[in-house]
C-alpha cells in the first residue's frame, strides 16, 4: 500500500510543480475578472502560484514518510534518492526566496527573481531524474 | 438606490476567463490522471493481473513473450535464478504452483522496484520476457513485489 501511495503522491506533486511553474506565466498577463473591474494587483494574481507553493515541501514529506518509515527505501535507486533530496531542499529555499519576492519595493527583487528561475529550474530537472531513476508507474505501463 | 449587478461573481478562487478555465480543467484532469495511473499500473501489477498462468505457460513455445509472477527459490550463480511460478487466485493474491522456471537476467535487465540486491531466495517477482529452451526465460524486466504482494 506505500508503494501504491507513494507513486500516487509522487504523481500529483509533478502535477502541482507543473501547476506552480506555469501559473506566474499565465497570470502575468491576466485581464481584469470582469470587465469594466479594477485590474487585480500582481501579488493578488499570484495567489494560487504562492498556495501552490506552499504546499509543494509538505507534500513532498508526505510523499518520502512511507518510503522512510516502512525501511523499502534501502531498495530504491540511491541516485534517484540524492536528487529527489536536493529537489526537496531546493523546494525549501525556492519557498523562502518566494517570501522574498513578495515585498514588491526589494531593490534586490530582479536578481532574486532571477534566482527564483533557476531554483525552480533545478527543482523541476531534479524532479525528472527522479522520477526517470526511481518512478516505477512509466516502467510498469511502458517499460 | 442600487440594483443588482448583471452578472453574480463566482468564488475568489474560481477563474472567470476562458483561458483560466481552460487552465483549471487541465490541472484537474492531470490530477485525476496522476491518482489513476498510478492506482492501475500498481494494482495490476501486485495482483498479477498480466501475469501468464501455469498453463499458459505450459503452452508457450521457445520464443514467446511472456509475463510470469515467481517466487524465487534459489541463485546458483550471477544472473541466474531458479523460481516457484506464482498463479494468481480470485482474491488479487498469489498462491505457489508447482512449476519452476530458471531465469537468466543481466544488466540489460530492466529493475523496476528494487535492486539486483532484492533478487535473492524468498523474493517475489514479476519477470517478463521470452521464453528460451527447456525451462529457462530471458527476462528483459524484472518488477520486485516482495513485501507488496501476498502468497498465501
Amino acid at each position: 500500500m506505500g508503494v501504491l501511495f507513494t507513486a500516487v503522491t509522487g504523481w500529483v506533486l509533478v502535477v502541482l510543480i507543473a501547476t506552480t511553474i506555469g501559473l506566474p506565466y499565465l497570470l502575468r498577463g491576466a485581464p481584469p475578472v470582469a470587465s469594466g473591474s479594477v485590474r487585480p494587483s500582481v501579488l493578488e494574481r499570484l495567489r494560487p502560484h504562492f498556495w501552490l507553493g506552499f504546499s509543494i515541501a509538505p507534500l513532498t514529506f508526505v510523499h518520502l514518510w512511507p518510503a522512510m518509515s516502512e525501511g523499502w527505501v534501502r531498495r530504491i535507486d540511491v541516485l534517484g534518492l540524492y536528487l529527489a533530496s536536493l529537489a526537496f531542499l531546493l523546494t525549501i529555499v525556492q519557498v523562502l526566496l518566494g517570501l522574498r519576492l513578495r515585498d514588491m519595493g526589494s531593490a534586490s527583487r530582479r536578481r532574486l527573481r532571477r534566482v527564483h528561475f533557476w531554483t525552480m529550474a533545478g527543482i523541476a530537472g531534479l524532479a525528472v531524474g527522479h522520477v526517470g531513476i526511481n518512478g516505477a508507474v512509466l516502467r510498469v505501463l511502458f517499460g | 438606490m442600487r440594483g443588482h449587478p448583471a452578472e453574480r461573481p463566482g468564488p475568489r478562487w474560481l477563474p472567470t476567463t476562458s483561458r483560466g478555465r481552460l487552465a483549471l480543467g487541465l490541472v484537474c484532469a492531470g490530477l485525476v490522471l496522476a491518482v489513476a495511473l498510478p492506482v492501475y499500473a500498481m494494482s495490476r501489477m501486485m495482483t498479477g493481473a498480466r501475469s501468464a498462468s501455469e498453463a499458459q505457460l505450459a503452452a508457450s513455445a521457445a520464443g514467446d513473450q511472456v509475463e510470469v509472477a515467481v517466487e524465487v527459490t534459489a541463485v546458483p550463480e550471477d544472473g541466474l535464478f531458479v523460481a516457484n511460478v506464482l498463479e494468481r487466485s480470485d482474491q488479487g493474491t498469489y498462491r505457489r504452483s508447482s512449476r519452476t522456471l530458471s531465469v537468466r537476467w543481466g544488466s540489460d535487465t530492466s529493475l523496476v522496484m528494487g535492486r539486483a540486491s532484492d533478487v535473492r531466495p524468498g523474493a517475489i517477482l514479476q519477470a517478463r520476457g521470452r521464453i528460451a529452451t527447456g525451462d529457462f526465460l530471458e527476462a528483459d524486466r524484472l518488477v520486485i513485489l516482495t513485501g507488496n504482494a501476498v502468497v498465501r
